[in-house]
């Protein structure tokens, strides 16, 4: 008699065991499958690359950027997104930028010329490392040169930024 | 008689209690293991190993174009990039 009411009471516990193992499985997955992998870094690299070849393509600077004559085109940036086949969201609002600065060979300190487009209050936020880092925009540079229709040599510099902390950090 | 079966069921309460406190323990250190790998899921260029190919491949085209001419001075700004993320 004893013997069978032990059994009851050990079978109780055998579920509670039961539950608090699967609660804690459930737990362990609901934690790592909920947390977004963080691609910003990644996005902003392929943003630069799709900008660096919208800039140059084969080592010659793009026709519509720079004239034959050497002259920038300053409009460019009104075009920027449909000759780069690029889409930029909203506006101001908009959680990408790009800079692009162009350097010729004989004066690396003063652009040429700049282009930029985007959220322009992104890339604040690249110099800044404090303990939320990870909800701060992540930027990435690029640097490369080319050569226009008078094989003069243009030195590129790309500064991308991608924010976008709401798809990529919890 | 009674005594000794008594001592008996308390040592064995005590194993299952002490049993259930170790399942409790390593269930918490599973679920803390678990919250950090999730604050790792970062992508990374280094962890994929496609950095730079696209830009490699710029630079050798307009080394190719130019002839090489200030090449040394060039490659030793593009070498000079400022990374903006460390």
């Amino acid at each position: 008699m004893n013997k069978k009411g032990a059994e009851k009471v050990l079978s109780v516990y055998w579920f509670v065991i039961l539950f608090l193992v699967a609660g804690g499985v459930f737990a362990m997955t609901v934690i790592f499958y909920g947390s977004p992998y963080d691609v910003r870094e990644v996005e902003a690299g392929i943003l630069a690359d799709k900008v660096a070849d919208c800039i140059s393509y084969g080592g010659k600077m793009n026709p519509v950027l720079l004239n034959s004559s050497g002259v920038f085109n300053t409009d460019f940036d009104k075009i920027f997104l449909k000759e780069c086949h690029l889409n930029f969201g909203n506006g101001q609002d908009s959680e990408y930028y790009v800079k692009v600065n162009f350097f010729r060979f004989a004066d690396l300190n003063n652009p040429a010329f700049v282009l930029s487009y985007g959220n322009s209050n992104l890339f604040s936020g690249c110099e800044i490392k404090s303990e939320d880092y990870n909800k701060i925009s992540r930027c990435v540079s690029r640097r490369f040169y080319a050569v226009d229709g008078n094989n003069e040599q243009y030195l590129i510099e790309i500064f991308s930024v991608v924010r976008k902390t709401n798809e990529n950090v919890k | 008689m009674r005594m000794l079966n008594k001592r008996a069921q308390v040592g064995e309460t005590i194993t299952w209690i002490v049993g259930t406190l170790i399942i409790v323990v390593v269930l918490i250190a599973f679920v803390y293991v678990s919250s950090l790998l999730s604050k790792a899921k970062v992508v990374t260029f280094s962890s994929e190993k496609i950095e730079g190919k696209l830009i490699e491949q710029k630079i050798f085209f307009a080394d190719t174009l130019s002839k090489s001419k200030n090449k040394e001075a060039i490659h030793v700004w593009i070498d000079n990039k400022k990374n903006v993320n460390e």
